[in-house]
């Protein structure tokens, strides 16, 4: 350990400036929780809006350094900052969303606040993560707060069923991402993305070693993304927790398991395309077949959700899948692969930024409409005649779902547009026919909330309140996915620009 | 003004949206929004006056062509032109749109607002559709139009207004979605979403078949063709008066016109593969919905089952690919628009008086409301080819063409199946008329009905007055779309052999030494003019 | 190199040889009269009352976690301890100071948030 290279103090802490920030916050409002006792909480909201907004504009403003720091354990640049400023808007929404909840009922849960800023650190570790350790950090990290999070509403056997259930397969998930990190140490001789890059190029790695630790890694990220068949505590888990929780969960998550498992698919690609491409064109098949089917027989609009989630893990995969086939195919193939590359993964990129649009604004509503977890409150059935009663909350929930049905102009259409004319051109068009077919599925349990919502007359006891910030966040939205469905150009070549940092 | 005149396929487009947002604004005065977005639509038609104006028919190419480059490098634009099918059909569009909304004043009283809105979107989705000239743009207005209809056929519809709802919706994603892969393919072959570098593509045989089936597919549902037509019934039913009308008058056309502007210039190979199959069913079509037609007790459903028939012929005609059958075609889409959109609204005339659609609750309603059974009478006529007004037009020109055509075989059996056809819809519809009309006046509830209102007039004169005009004088449109129809068809001349050379035995340098066979029929439009 | 560690191998061996005997003697020689008192179970005269199942107060894991946390929190302190005269000497001493002290930092706030909730307190 003596030839530990003492790092540049100042550049490092303003590299990492963004994360302390983070973490800092998640200490302070800790503290503030504990030190401040009003029956109110709603302080501690504007403190983590501040911090998060602190981050915007520390990440904006001072132009951070760029590649990697603290020994190669993180790679900052674009990448991670393009996934620091989707984490942290989640966030700010998730926090409107959540303090609305608070406000309404009367009833603080002030652990929400630092276990969400904790979280939201884990993932931007994640996603700036260089080296398998980190991510293993990240991973508990994000987990460990989100495990909670699930589990919060105190007293509801729903909730403290989800954080339990999360709780136990996220252990194991864990276990078995950290039994193929040591694999892959011992056939890489590092955790190191570059050493492992190293010995993947120098083909010294022993071949059996690797494939079984990028396989039982693949299941740890697979349970974090809720890929099928590593799915079956999505809709318990996003049923039982409270709503604002789960659209976090659905949207922050999901996009850090893909950040992670997108840099890692890359890193692998040259030797193992052969065994994650099979391997992941059925998975990515599964995946959004069976959570279509399932999500058309769900009279609960969360776990409708739940299932669709694990349905739009799968058009991501697609994109994965996509992004594999150029190693395969022959030279012709080749010619054209940095081009499927970079544009399989900005639609990727694309596809998450819109998936986190679409299901925050979803969420928005559905908090703002359920009751605590597990009681009736999230019967699809609830939401008879809504139009009538909330013009404006129905129609963002009606945006958000024509947007997950992938009916243009909405962002999800252009999303589906990106990742499935990547596919095409990767000449994959069985999966192509396959994709469209089950987001044809989809557009009936989608409907279906509508139909409720605008043709069917408004239902007895209903809940007649409005949480008019949480609507106004959650219209927005609904703005922003049929603006980004109009005009997608500039934001997708963003992500053009961003992903073009991790391609190898 | 050059402001608007350079712009005015974008102005024609999207007026109707801005006038959806801006009714927003009216909150709950429902009468100040009625006038607001019937303002709006007559707007948008003087708008498009300027097309019909500005319109050189002298040539066959867009025309008041906008591109903006949209998505990508330039792969994919903002690109709106307007050839003489686009014109025609656009026209069609805006000049139904005030009427229809004309028609709601006192049938759609619950979500006023909503209901306005929701029908100025689907003016601009439908009017993008005939506009667009970019694949992807096409697409994006094409899914955009099921927005706004499912929920006008889902909150004001009938008592299974739902179901007809959601069919309607799933039943066009079924095909469109389909179609979506089809274009993502010729995207990738031509690396830019310009319909015009799809033509310019030299796809292979069996590629050509298999897009040409998921653009026809997603064409044929919409028309629809027999038998995917299954849907048509339930929208209409269950439609509310001004759904069913803007269904039938335009919604429909959005097929005829896909398959005349896609799924035939741009796969001629397939045509040549399909185009016996398609048009036996655009005569099975003919016939069964007549067949159909005559055993339904309700007569908004009569007039849905017409439907049916009627597009039949408008495949029949473009199928027939020939020039002449092929203008018949548009012709009839134009036809069809009129009659059947002032049918829809009479017979919502009558179901708001009485609200009921039975046939046998009615009889000898001409003694009470003359003008009422004039003006069914005259629309009645039209629809099923009186000489004189526009139907007759349509038809007669499709049979023509199809009897003539050179690709078909047995092209006239087909084309005297086809004109049984008419016979038959000549029956089923009179039958009605007559039971409805005419006899005693039997159902005491029918004893005090008041005639048309001048509001109603107002809404139906327009149809009928066009009828008589394109009957006696075709030429006003048929002058607009001849050229452009023989630039669609065109790349289809070079890749298709006559079936038979039988037909016109007498026409110079056959199909054989790949002379424009088709420029030559055109002689027997001139003629007819 | 494996030499060394023939002895405990022999360690291991002769202790499980010699539990093993004695069990397997006490077995095989031992009389056996088994009745109802010498089944039960407690042998020592006090018959076992209730369920086993008992609940423990939650207070005694949350006490165990809060060791469990901050002792094994302590173990870190070890290592640090052992290179820090190294770092110290490679002009690193500052850094790493810092270090522990942020680390320490952090522990000291979840301390006070425990101590502030009432974590502590035994009601």
């Amino acid at each position: 350990m003596n030839d530990l290279a003492i790092p540049d103090f100042g550049r490092e802490i303003a590299a990492l400036l963004p994360f302390l920030i983070v973490a800092g916050g998640g200490l302070l409002v800790m503290v503030t929780d504990a030190l401040v006792k009003t029956l109110r909480k709603d302080h501690l909201s504007y403190l983590v809006l501040l911090v998060l907004l602190s981050v915007i504009v520390v990440q904006t403003t001072s132009g951070t350094p760029e590649g990697p720091v603290l020994n190669g354990l993180l790679l900052l640049g674009n990448f991670s900052r393009f996934f620091t400023y989707l984490f942290v808007v989640i966030g700010v929404l998730t926090t409107i969303f959540a303090t609305g909840i608070f406000d309404r009922d009367g009833n603080y849960r002030p652990e929400f606040y630092p276990l969400l800023l904790f979280a939201i650190l884990g993932m931007m570790v994640l996603a700036a993560a260089n080296d398998l350790l980190t991510v293993y950090l990240g991973l508990e990290t994000m987990s460990l707060a989100t495990y909670v999070l699930a589990g919060g509403v105190r007293g509801n056997a729903p909730s403290s069923e989800a954080g339990f259930k999360y709780l136990m397969l996220g252990g194991f998930s864990s276990a078995f991402f950290l039994m193929g990190v040591a694999f892959v140490y011992g056939a890489c001789g590092g955790t190191g993305f570059d050493q492992i890059a190293a010995a993947l190029h120098s083909g010294s790695a022993p071949m059996p070693f690797l494939t079984l630790g990028t396989g039982l890694m693949l299941v740890g990220f697979g349970f974090k993304v809720a890929m099928v068949p590593f799915h079956m505590w999505t809709p318990d888990v996003y049923d039982g927790a409270p709503a604002y929780v789960t659209g976090f969960m659905a949207t922050a998550i999901k996009a850090a398991g893909f950040a992670i498992l997108l840099r890692f698919v890359l890193l692998t690609e040259p030797m193992l395309a052969f065994a994650w491409y099979p391997v992941l064109t059925v998975l990515a098949v599964l995946t959004m077949s069976l959570g279509n089917i399932v999500a058309l027989v769900q009279g609960n609009i969360k776990r409708m959700l739940a299932w669709s989630s694990i349905a739009h893990a799968g058009y991501l995969l697609l994109g994965i899948v996509a992004i594999l086939a150029p190693a395969l195919g022959g030279p012709e193939m080749m010619a054209r692969a940095k081009g499927i590359v970079e544009e399989g993964g900005a639609a990727l990129l694309f596809y998450l930024v819109g998936y986190a649009l679409m299901n925050l604004a979803a969420f928005g509503i559905i908090n703002v409409m359920g009751t605590e977890p597990g009681v009736d409150g999230d019967q699809i059935s609830r939401y008879a005649g809504l139009s009538r009663r909330q013009p404006v909350a129905a129609a963002t929930l009606a945006v958000a779902m024509l947007s997950l049905a992938g009916i243009p102009p909405m962002v999800g259409f252009m999303a589906k547009f990106y990742i499935f004319s990547v596919v095409v051109k990767a000449g994959l068009i069985p999966l192509a026919i396959i994709g469209v077919i089950n987001s044809l599925i989809s557009v009936y349990y989608y409907l279906r909330v509508i139909v409720v919502m605008y043709m069917h007359d408004t239902a007895e006891d209903s809940y007649q309140g409005t949480e008019w910030v949480s609507v106004a966040a959650a219209g927005l939205l609904a703005f922003l996915i049929i603006y980004l469905g109009v005009m997608p150009e500039a934001f997708h070549r963003g992500a053009e620009i961003v992903f073009r940092q991790i391609s190898f | 003004m050059a402001m608007i005149t350079d712009h005015i396929l974008t102005w024609v487009t999207f007026v109707p949206l801005l006038g959806a947002v801006a009714l927003w604004l009216f909150g709950r005065r429902e009468g100040p929004a009625r006038i607001f977005a019937l303002a709006v639509s007559l707007v948008d038609f003087v708008l498009s006056l300027h097309l019909w104006f500005h319109f050189d028919a002298a040539r066959g190419d867009d025309q008041f062509v906008e591109r903006v480059a949209w998505i990508g490098n330039g792969q994919v634009s903002y690109h709106l032109g307007c050839d003489g099918i686009s014109l025609v059909l656009a026209l069609l569009t805006t000049f139904l749109g005030p009427l229809i909304i004309l028609s709601t004043w006192k049938a759609i009283t619950s979500r006023v607002r909503e209901f306005l809105a929701f029908f100025l979107l689907l003016q601009t989705a439908m009017l993008g559709t005939f506009l667009a000239r970019d694949m992807l743009l096409f697409y994006v207005f094409w899914e955009a139009m099921l927005i706004p209809m499912y929920f006008i056929i889902g909150i004001w519809g009938g008592q299974r207004r739902i179901y007809a709802a959601v069919k309607f919706f799933i039943f066009t994603m079924v095909g469109s979605v389909f179609m979506l892969v089809g274009i993502l393919y010729l995207f990738f072959q031509s690396g830019s979403m310009e319909l015009t570098s799809f033509l310019n593509l030299n796809l292979e045989h069996n590629a050509q078949l298999w897009l040409f089936a998921a653009f026809f597919l997603a064409f044929a549902i919409k028309v629809p063709v027999f038998p995917l037509h299954t849907w048509l019934p339930d929208a209409h039913v269950e439609a509310p008066t001004a759904g069913s009308v803007v269904l039938a008058g335009v919604l429909l056309k959005m097929g005829t016109y896909g398959m005349l502007r896609f799924a035939m210039p741009l796969f001629p190979q397939g045509v040549a593969y399909f185009a016996p199959a398609v048009s036996i069913l655009a005569v099975i079509g003919i016939i069964y919905g007549a067949l159909v037609a005559l055993v339904q007790p309700d007569i908004k459903k009569l007039v849905a089952y017409s439907s049916v028939s009627h597009l039949g012929f408008v495949v029949l005609g473009l199928f027939s690919l020939n020039s002449l059958g092929v203008a018949g075609g548009v012709f009839q889409m134009l036809a069809h628009g009129l009659s059947t959109g002032a049918l829809f609204l009479l017979v919502g005339v009558i179901y708001e008086r009485r609200h009921t659609r039975e046939i046998s609750e009615f009889g000898g309603l001409a003694h009470v409301m003359p003008l009422y059974a004039t003006f069914f009478m005259i629309a009645t006529l039209a629809s099923i080819g009186l000489p004189g007004l526009a139907g007759f037009v349509g038809e007669f020109t499709i049979l023509l063409g199809t009897f003539t055509s050179e690709f078909l075989p047995a092209a006239r059996v087909m084309a005297i199946l086809a004109a049984t056809g008419v016979v038959l819809g000549a029956f089923f519809m009179l039958w009605m008329v007559q039971r409805v009309f005419f006899g005693r006046l039997a159902n005491d509830a029918n004893k005090n009905l008041p005639d048309l209102s001048w509001r109603e007039v107002v809404v139906l004169v327009p149809l009928l007055v066009f009828m008589f005009v394109l009957g006696v004088h075709p030429g006003l449109v048929l002058d607009k779309v001849d050229l452009s129809i023989q630039k669609v068809l065109a790349p289809l001349e070079a890749q298709l052999v006559p079936h038979s050379p039988a037909g016109h035995a007498a026409i110079p340098g056959g199909g054989e030494e790949g002379a424009p066979a088709i420029l030559l029929v055109n002689s027997d439009a001139e003629d007819l003019r | 190199m494996f030499e060394r560690f023939i002895p405990v191998l022999l360690v291991l061996g002769v202790a499980g040889a010699f539990s093993g005997v004695f069990l397997a003697i006490s077995f095989l020689l031992g009389p056996r009269r088994p009745d109802a008192l010498k089944d039960s179970t407690y042998e020592c005269g006090i018959p076992a009352r209730g369920s086993i199942q008992i609940r423990f107060f939650v207070r005694f894991f949350l006490v165990a976690l809060f060791f469990l946390l901050f002792d094994l929190e302590a173990v870190f302190l070890y290592p640090w301890v052992v290179l820090y005269k190294g770092l110290l000497a490679s002009g690193a001493g500052g850094f790493a100071l810092t270090e522990m002290g942020v680390f320490l930092l952090v522990l000291l706030t979840g301390f006070l948030y425990v101590w502030k909730k009432g974590g502590l307190e035994w009601q």
